[in-house]
Parts: structure tokens; C-alpha cells; sequence
């Protein structure tokens, strides 16, 4: 598919409809283990879809239907990247609850909406009220932890989660010690973490393999390209076409500097799953190959992506801030965008952001604090140090510049497309001055 | 957790895999799956019975890993390296155990290289007791605890290879051949036997897709889980090393444990740089009597069940007196189940049948263990022969009094539910309109014919390649 403005219109007008991909969902369940379709208890999100969909036209009132028509939805807007899916789980949840406000899996996965909405505090709440219910599931704690998490609330994130993976050690909880200690800076513990929530697996395919791109990604954050497609591959081979296992990998040869298999594999993702993230990393690589133009027109369909998320109720102030201020694009609208997420989100990503949008208004000093509040966990995030040294070469502080430039290129030296070669420059200008 | 069966009955709705939905990345906000299954911690079924062939010694079976599709790849079936498996026995009716039989696994990767499941056809080499060409071998050791006495008793015991299709596995002899060199002698009369089988469960799930028939004889009723397999543990020990000390009754359950982790160290920054594996076993799964989350636990207890153990279970003594499936029953076929005081029900759950599989301890704690009373005779020597309805029907080794393979536990527990069982409490109930003729439609396990010798299990299906 070729990003074009025609193509957004159609992607708005059909793709990202209730219909769907019926290429991607045949991929899910049996079919990806190679089994014969149609075994009764191996079902793609399709077929659930349809048979609850099925159940509720015979009797509206049942509720166990409803619960699971919406979990359904909600995996399904994971295989095609529709958000258009989110109101009608929001609408069909709502009315579960309303009958049965003591609905543990509705309340469970109102919690699991909000998280995907971005919508934090919400999410605290209704993983709070699911707890409440069935003080022994794990998937209640998983939402309470993820929510802290994203608040920036560290220590009550840990606790929630030290409850969830002593209640129930699997590929769950297991994946988010992981997260928490790559948070806090310890990337050996997050790797063995990350190989527990694969040693255990779960009963999709696909979480499986999700968890082994995020396993990857651990690698590719700290540099270590080789190690990081291995893991992709190794997804690819367990879920066949992955899409997010395609994307890393596009992301290896984005790094490598191979671009035209990096945009061919971006292609590849963005015409099964079109989300703004791969649509801006393909941007990028335009960018950095030469094709301004092309990478013009990109970053405005991830902008037009964008909007069709918020329009669905996807918080995205703190991924727009970011993306506007990496492509020196509308950033007073920027500001006022991160500057809410710090009100509603305010860890250490959002406060990086901050730096970073600050940094492009000019605002060097705001831009340091903000920085230092992003560093306050001991987060080993190439980007961090990239914007931290970047703004104290403004402020005139090219020791630390240069200490923390170093440092965010011995983290990673593929950090970011768009900025290592910037890294590197401004390096060799602070070797020169410093 | 045999969580699917009877769900249709109970008027609900769950699919055996829930899909499990994360959310859409649509940043870099990361939406780590939540997921509420494990299968490869997740205990199906647990099996107990006298050796039709030995009648000195005593069969347990536990199966793991629900509905395993055959399958010639990508993905392939194993036990969990990182799960401790466990079958229990309590020979003292204290509902406690007092052996303990654990396997823990070791999955090694010959060649690294490849992603291939085999190297060419798989054949047993009977010098080095190995398997050649088989990629991806796994090992078991195995202990006994008894009493706070741990032992090992084996090490570096063979499982046998998944049936993974003709050019890999061989056709239905030759992987018969392959699987019968993992049935491991390990002393002292014990045999074990960890590997693929075909799921010897059989219920109509129907009720998933339609309105379920539990009337009787449902025409077209079909088993649910033909052709799939599990993963079994099968162990023979005689009946002498597990008798206890007042009488011949064991209660039986099996657990599955993970290791839990510590997020990070106290002082905060550095998680410690191991995952504490074999040192904080957490219970994630726990079985004994069959269907029991369907039939007595209360809907959203299974949590708590799979959390606790036998010792805890007077926690569900009221769904077991006044069974909330009678309930269901009642309102949906017009069965007249009596509804309360089922002290019945508590006999085949939680205590054993008085004179039948009951302990003699006079403090008997009440637990759901299922509990074989090891001096009943063998009614048939081969267990294909077995009356499904077991104990219902004058077998008095059938199930509620252990399990056998052939025990048709769910309609013999929808019997039970409608009264069935009613002689059995204190004072005894009224049975139901059906209480001899309720069931799923589905009889027996029609995809396989039980071995006639340790382990008794069938072979597992293998893909149609």
C-alpha cells in the first residue's frame, strides 16, 4: 500500500471499519498453529465476534456474551490497529455494569479500555473496583499496576505488582517486573524477567510472540541489534507475519541503515496495522534517506492517524508533544498538549517530553528540570540522555553535554534515526569546545 | 480447573481461550498481555485407581495443558521448565498431605541453529537411552516427600517426543514404539510416565455454539474434545508405600506451582539478579474431585481454589450443601434437584462416602480430594469395559470412589446434582426427576481406545500431514 492522502481516505473509510482484516484475524488461533480450522475451542477473535454477536440478537440480557463480545473487540483493535472499536466496547461494558455493578470481568476490563485509552486515572479506578471484587485475580492487579505505573506513582506500581506476581507468577506479571525494572534502570533484571513471561507463555500464539518483540525491544534499547532481531524472528516464526515482530525488525534495518528494507518492512506493517507509531518510523527513514517530501507527506498521515484516535478517546498528548517537537512541528500546541500530560500522566516519559518540547520553544532552563524529573528513577533511556545533554549544551554546560551524550550513544548507538547522527556531531563539536 | 465443562449449564458463556485482549499500542506506552490462562500450568483432570492388571498397586494420573491441538508446528506442546508439578496424598484424612510426588523439567536444544522440531524421523536408541534426531528433548527428575522427608528418587528420565505428523514422529505404531521406551522403572516396584496423550476427558461443550441438550440421550451431541491431546503424568507405586495409618483410603489432588520474583530489592533501584526460581513456589492451579469449580465452587471462586488447599475448603462448604448448579437445573429443565442441605454432595466432594471411600479418622477434616478407598476390587480388567456411570451403577470402583479413565464424571456429577447420590447424606434427600437419566449425550471417549497396561492413557493424535 502506498501512503498517500487517497490511501488515508481509504483506510478512514473502509480499513478502520468494523470489518476489519480478515487476513490478519485467519492468522490468530488455529490457523497459526498450523491447525485445521475450526476446532471448537481454538477461535479467532473473528469467530467469537460473530458467535456473540450471534447470542445477543437471540437474548440482549446476556451478560457473559456482552463481557466477552467487548474483550473481543478489544483484541481485535490489537490484530488491525482500529480504535473505532473502543466506543462500542465502552457502550457494551457500560451496559454490563449498569445491570451488575459487581461484574469483576466488566470492571476488569473497563480497566483494561482505559489503560488502552491512555485514560490513567480512570483505569486506577477500575482496576481498584475489579480488586475489590476478586481480591485473588491477578488481572485486576495488572491493571492497578500498569495505571500507577503510567501516573508516575513508582512505589505503589511496584507493591500492586509484587501482589500480582506473588498472587499469580505467569507471562502477565512476569512481562511487567520486567517493564518496572527496565524503568528503574537494572536491564539485566529486566531481560530475565522478560525471559520468565516467555519460558511461560500463555494460550495465544500471539501474547507469546508479543511478549518476544518486547524481549527484542529490551535488546534494541540498549543496543545490542543482533540479539534484538533474534527475538523478532523468533516471534515471527512463532506467530507467522506477526505484525509488531515485522515492525521490529524494520527497526533493525532502519538502524542499520539498510532504508529501502526498512521502508519495505514498515510498508509491510503499516498495511496490516496502521498506527501512528510505525506510520512516523517510516517517516523517519524517509527523513534520513533523503526523500524529504515523502516524509512530509508521512508525518501528515500519522497526524491524521493521530486525530482519528483522539476522536476514539485515545489520550495522546504526550506521543503527539513528542512527535511535534522531533519534527519542529505546531509546537505551541505541542506544549500545551505535554503540559497536560504532565497534569494527567506525569512519569518520567512525559517528563521527557516536556524537556524536549521546552528544549524546541527555546526554554533551556524549564527544559533542564524537566530532564533531571526524567532521570529520577535511574531510567538507562538512550533518548534521556540525548535531550538531557542536549539541553545543557544550550544552558552552556558542555561537560555534562558531553558526559551525557556519551552516554546515551554507549546505551544505545541506534537510539533514534532521526538523531544519532546529531548525537555524534554534536560530540565531536563538544570534543573540539568542552 | 477443567473450566469449560458444565459453563453452558450454568447459563454462561466463557470459550476454553478467551482471547486476551492488551489494547492497541498506538504509543510507546507499553500494554503488556493480561492474560488469565496458563496452560501449561493449568491442571485438567487427576485420575486415581487401582492397577487393573496389579492389584497391589495403585494408578495416578494428572493431566496438564487443555486442548492441544496436533500440530505440525510452528508451536509445539511441552511441560513447563519453569512449572513444579506435584500430585498429592493425604492417607490420614486430615486434609493435608503426607507424600508428595514432584517432576520438575528440563527442555535441552541439540542443535541451536534451527527453529526445527526434529532433525529427520525420530527413532529410539535403546544404548543411550536417548532419542535421535529429536531437536528439542525433554528430561524430568523426580522426588518423593513423605512427611517432611524429601528424596530424589530419578533424574534425566525420558519423555517421549509430541506426535508431530508422519515424516517427524512416525505413523500410530511407530510413535507407540517411541513412547512406550519413556515408561521409566524407577525402583522400589514405581513407574512414571510424563508425555503427550490424547485427553481421555469427554464432555459436549455444545452449549458454547447452542443451547446445550443435558436432558438424556442428545442426538448429534458430539465430544467436544475429540482429537485433542494433553499433557499426562502418570505414576504406579504400590499400594503398600502409600497406605496410610488407619486405612486403605488416599485423597488425591494435584497442584501446579510457578516461581514467584521479587520486583525490585528494598532499597529500590536494583532488582536482584536472580528470579529466586525454586525458592518462592507459588500455587497457581489446583484439582482434585472433577468439575469441581463448575459444580460447588461459587462463580468467581476459582481464584481463591487454585490459590488455596484442601485444608481450606470448608471456605465453599455452602456450594457444596446447596449446589447453585441445582439451581440452574431446576430453572432450566424442570429436574426437581433438591436444592439445600445436600450432605450428599458433601460426601462425594469434600469427606468420601461413609462405608465406601470415607476415612476411618474420627477428626477427618473435610477437603476436596479425590479419595479411592485402594481395597475395593477391580470390577474390569480392561478399561475400555468400564460402566461409565461408575459408582452410579453398582461399580463400586468407579468414580466418586477414585477416577477411572471411562468414568463419565459429568453425568454422573449432573446425576448426583439431581439426587443421585441422595442415600449417601444425612438425612438422606429426595432425588429428581432425572436422576438417573441426565447427562451431556456423549458417552464415551470415542477418538481412542485405552491402552490395557501402565499407563493406560492412549496414545496422542498426530497431525494429518
Amino acid at each position: 500500500m502506498r501512503i498517500t492522502p487517497l490511501v488515508l481516505t481509504l483506510m478512514i473509510g473502509s480499513a478502520l471499519t468494523a470489518c476489519g482484516n480478515q487476513a490478519l484475524a485467519n492468522t490468530t488461533g488455529a490457523a497459526a498453529t498450523g491447525a485445521p480450522p475450526g476446532q471448537a475451542l481454538n477461535v479467532s477473535s473473528d469467530q467469537v465476534i460473530a458467535r456473540d454477536q450471534a447470542r445477543l440478537r437471540q437474548n440482549p440480557s446476556d451478560w457473559k456474551s456482552v463481557d466477552e463480545l467487548a474483550g473481543a473487540y478489544l483484541q481485535k483493535v490489537r490484530e488491525v490497529g482500529d480504535p473505532s472499536y473502543y466506543p462500542k466496547v465502552d457502550a457494551l461494558l457500560g451496559s454490563a455494569l449498569r445491570h451488575d455493578p459487581a461484574d469483576t470481568e466488566a470492571a476488569t476490563l473497563m480497566g483494561t479500555l482505559t489503560l488502552a485509552r491512555h485514560q490513567f486515572m480512570d483505569a486506577l479506578s477500575w482496576g481498584n473496583k475489579a480488586h475489590a471484587l476478586n481480591p485473588y485475580a491477578s488481572r485486576p492487579l495488572g491493571v492497578i499496576s500498569d495505571a500507577q505505573t503510567q501516573l508516575g506513582r513508582y512505589d505503589e506500581a511496584v507493591a500492586s505488582l509484587q501482589q500480582m506476581v506473588n498472587l499469580r507468577p505467569d507471562l502477565s506479571s512476569y512481562s511487567r517486573v520486567s517493564y518496572l525494572r527496565e524503568l528503574y534502570g537494572d536491564v539485566p533484571g529486566a531481560i530475565e524477567a522478560m525471559k520468565m513471561a516467555i519460558a511461560a507463555g500463555g494460550p495465544v500464539p500471539e501474547n507469546l510472540a508479543y511478549t518476544e518483540v518486547l524481549l527484542g525491544t529490551v535488546h534494541f534499547n540498549n543496543g545490542h541489534l543482533k540479539m534484538a532481531e533474534a527475538e523478532y524472528q523468533q516471534a515471527l516464526h512463532d506467530f507467522p507475519g506477526y505484525v509488531q515482530a515485522t515492525a521490529g525488525v524494520a527497526s533493525v534495518r532502519a538502524a542499520q541503515r539498510r532504508y529501502p528494507e526498512a521502508i519495505r518492512l514498515y510498508q509491510r506493517a503499516i498495511d496490516i496495522y496502521p498506527i501512528p507509531q510505525y506510520v512516523i518510523a517510516l517517516g523517519d527513514v524517509y527523513a534520513v534517506s533523503g526523500n524529504r517530501k515523502t516524509a512530509g507527506e508521512t508525518y501528515d498521515l500519522a497526524a491524521a492517524e493521530q486525530s482519528l484516535y483522539t476522536a476514539n478517546g485515545v489520550d495522546l498528548d504526550q506521543e503527539l508533544a513528542l512527535f511535534n517537537a522531533d519534527h519542529h512541528r505546531n509546537l505551541d500546541e505541542a506544549l500545551a498538549a505535554v503540559r497536560r500530560a504532565m497534569r494527567d500522566r506525569p512519569n518520567v516519559i512525559t517528563a521527557d517530553s516536556l524537556a524536549w518540547t521546552l528544549y524546541e520553544t527555546g526554554d533551556y532552563t524549564g527544559a533542564l528540570e524537566a530532564s533531571q524529573q526524567a532521570h529520577r528513577l535511574g531510567t538507562l533511556d538512550a533518548l534521556f540522555f540525548f535531550h538531557t545533554g542536549m539541553i545543557e549544551m544550550k544552558l552552556g554546560m558542555n561537560v555534562e553535554a558531553k558526559a551525557d551524550i556519551t552516554k546515551a550513544l554507549a546505551i544505545n548507538p541506534y537510539f533514534s534515526v532521526l538523531y544519532e547522527r546529531q548525537a555524534r556531531q554534536t560530540l565531536a563539536s563538544l570534543g573540539n569546545h568542552a | 480447573m477443567r473450566k469449560q465443562a458444565l459453563i453452558a449449564v450454568m447459563g454462561t458463556a466463557a470459550a476454553a481461550f478467551t482471547l486476551s485482549p492488551i489494547g492497541a499500542s498506538a504509543s510507546s506506552h507499553r500494554e503488556a498481555p493480561l492474560i488469565s490462562q496458563d496452560p501449561v500450568a493449568d491442571n485438567t483432570d487427576v485420575y486415581a485407581f487401582t492397577d487393573p492388571v496389579d492389584s497391589t498397586k495403585v494408578d495416578l494420573i494428572a493431566n496438564w495443558i487443555p486442548v492441544e491441538v496436533p500440530s505440525g508446528g510452528p508451536n509445539f506442546y511441552a511441560f513447563g521448565d519453569d512449572v513444579l508439578y506435584q500430585i498429592h496424598i493425604d492417607n490420614v484424612g486430615d486434609a493435608k498431605d503426607h507424600i508428595v510426588y514432584s517432576f520438575q523439567f528440563t527442555t535441552k536444544t541439540v542443535d541451536p541453529t534451527t527453529f526445527l522440531y526434529t532433525a529427520g524421523p525420530v527413532s529410539y536408541d535403546d544404548s543411550t537411552k536417548t532419542y535421535k534426531n529429536w531437536n528439542r528433548p525433554q528430561t524430568y527428575s523426580m522426588a518423593l516427600w513423605r512427611n517432611g522427608d524429601n528424596r530424589q528418587i530419578a533424574t534425566g528420565l525420558l519423555t517421549p517426543p509430541d506426535a508431530v505428523g508422519k515424516n517427524s514422529t512416525g505413523d500410530a505404531a511407530n510413535y507407540h514404539t517411541l513412547a512406550m521406551a519413556a515408561i521409566n522403572d524407577v525402583g522400589n516396584g514405581v513407574k512414571v510416565f510424563a508425555g503427550q496423550r490424547d485427553d481421555p476427558f469427554f464432555v459436549n461443550l455444545g452449549g458454547i455454539f447452542s443451547p446445550l441438550n443435558v436432558t438424556g440421550a442428545a442426538t448429534g451431541a458430539v465430544d467436544t474434545l475429540n482429537g485433542v491431546n494433553v499433557h499426562s503424568i502418570a505414576i504406579q507405586v504400590p499400594k503398600a508405600t502409600v497406605k496410610g495409618p488407619n486405612d486403605s483410603v488416599i485423597g488425591v489432588w494435584a497442584t501446579s506451582k510457578r516461581a514467584t520474583t521479587t520486583v525490585l530489592n528494598a532499597n529500590g533501584s536494583k532488582a536482584p539478579g536472580s528470579g529466586g526460581k525454586g525458592h518462592f513456589w507459588t500455587q497457581v492451579s489446583r484439582l482434585g474431585n472433577p468439575l469441581v469449580n463448575e459444580v460447588v465452587v461459587p462463580l468467581g471462586g476459582k481464584d481463591l481454589f487454585n490459590a488455596t488447599t484442601p485444608a481450606d475448603d470448608k471456605q465453599f462448604l455452602t456450594g457444596v450443601t446447596s449446589p447453585l448448579l441445582a439451581k440452574y437445573l431446576n430453572a432450566f429443565f424442570k429436574v426437581n434437584a433438591p436444592e439445600t442441605n445436600r450432605t450428599d454432595l458433601v460426601a462425594v466432594f469434600l469427606t468420601g462416602i461413609k462405608g465406601v471411600n470415607m476415612p476411618t479418622n474420627p477428626n477427618q477434616v473435610p477437603g476436596d480430594e479425590l479419595r479411592l478407598n485402594m481395597d475395593t476390587p477391580v470390577t474390569h480388567a480392561n478399561p475400555n469395559d468400564v460402566n461409565r456411570l461408575g459408582a452410579l451403577a453398582k461399580e463400586a470402583d468407579g468414580f466418586p470412589n477414585g477416577r477411572r479413565l471411562g468414568d463419565d464424571v459429568t453425568d454422573i456429577e449432573l446425576q448426583a446434582v439431581d439426587g443421585a447420590t441422595c442415600a449417601f447424606g444425612t438425612p438422606a434427600c429426595t432425588p429428581g426427576a432425572m436422576a438417573t437419566t441426565l447427562g451431556d449425550g456423549v458417552a464415551k471417549d470415542a477418538d481412542a481406545i485405552l491402552q490395557t497396561q501402565f499407563p493406560y492413557v492412549a496414545d496422542p493424535h498426530s497431525p494429518a500431514s
